[in-house]
């Protein structure tokens, strides 16, 4: 069923649930790797998500298909993300962590991480990205978007996503290089 | 590079049968927030019944005491002169039914008297 169809359903009172649960259904697991990569630990991914839900919920009666249905959800689940890792970041401020204290610790502590040494230090070096060019760097590899998707998304010019996906890709291979 | 990322994508764990019931505990949250929403809802129209009475009680209050300082002292007075003359009017009016069957003048009335065996001492004595 395409997304116009399900978004008329929901703008019927009788089949409004109905049409909420297709979409959950259709886009949980992109939405939930997309949040995961961001804040790491998967009891935050699991928050982030229902809150992102719960969000889309609220606002699907004013979408005017200005982008995509799906863009419009990846956008709220990232702003959801950052503001997470931003309220975090407040609560650990007297320890005087910064988030990507606060992403290695989650990293090291998540018991749902299994990965051998070089994949912990592979992640580690893309936590010690600058967070803008960590989404970019997990929305092009990871997520295998488009720059144009990614460009609405995070509402940058596709030439600032290339000069940061660059940047990101050089860094995370001295990371490596170094180890 | 890209072999080794798509490698650690793997590294990433999922609860088993995480995302199975993840679409029902998403449809009882909405549930639980929208109560709270009409709740949220309520309270601001109580908040504002509440304040358009207490606005509407002062200002009927002070409505009525600045009519009350407003009218003028001296109608006051006459009104209560005419409560006066109201009362006066109903005494007479008593007065007079009492003495209606009484054909007889206040001479007549001491002359009847004066020949009545009437002294202080008997007058005294009924009083007691």
């Amino acid at each position: 069923m395409q997304d116009i169809e399900v978004l008329e359903m929901f703008n019927n009172s009788k089949t409004k649930d109905k049409a909420f649960r297709i979409i959950v259904d259709k886009y949980k697991e992109r939405l939930y790797w997309h949040v995961r990569r961001i804040v790491v630990s998967h009891t935050d991914t699991d928050d982030v998500l229902q809150n992102t839900f719960i969000k889309v919920w609220k606002g699907l009666n004013n979408f005017r298909w200005d982008s995509e249905l799906y863009t419009w959800m990846y956008r709220i689940a990232t702003n959801e993300s950052l503001s997470f890792l931003e309220s975090k970041k407040r609560k650990s401020f007297s320890s005087g962590s910064n988030v990507e204290d606060i992403l290695l610790e989650n990293l090291e502590a998540d018991e749902y991480f299994d990965g051998d040494e070089i994949q912990y230090k592979l992640q580690q070096a893309i936590l010690k990205l600058p967070s803008k060019q960590r989404l970019v760097f997990n929305m092009k590899y990871y997520e295998k978007m488009k720059y144009s998707e990614i460009s609405e998304i995070l509402e940058t010019s596709e030439g600032a996503l290339k000069a940061s996906y660059h940047h990101a890709v050089k860094k995370v291979e001295e990371i490596l290089t170094l180890v | 590079m890209e072999k080794n990322i798509n490698k650690k994508e793997e590294s990433f764990k999922i609860p088993e049968g995480y995302f199975n019931d993840f679409t029902d505990r998403i449809m009882d949250n909405i549930e639980k927030e929208n109560k709270k929403t009409s709740l949220k809802d309520i309270k601001p129209m109580f908040k504002t019944v509440f304040w358009l009475a207490a606005s509407f009680v002062i200002v009927f209050g002070m409505g009525k005491l600045v009519f009350s300082l407003a009218v003028d002292p001296s109608q006051k007075i006459q009104n209560t002169n005419q409560s006066v003359y109201v009362d006066n009017v109903k005494q007479t009016e008593s007065t007079d039914y009492f003495f209606d069957d009484i054909d007889m003048s206040d001479e007549e009335i001491i002359d009847y008297l004066s020949e009545q065996d009437i002294n202080q001492e008997k007058l005294v004595a009924n009083l007691k």
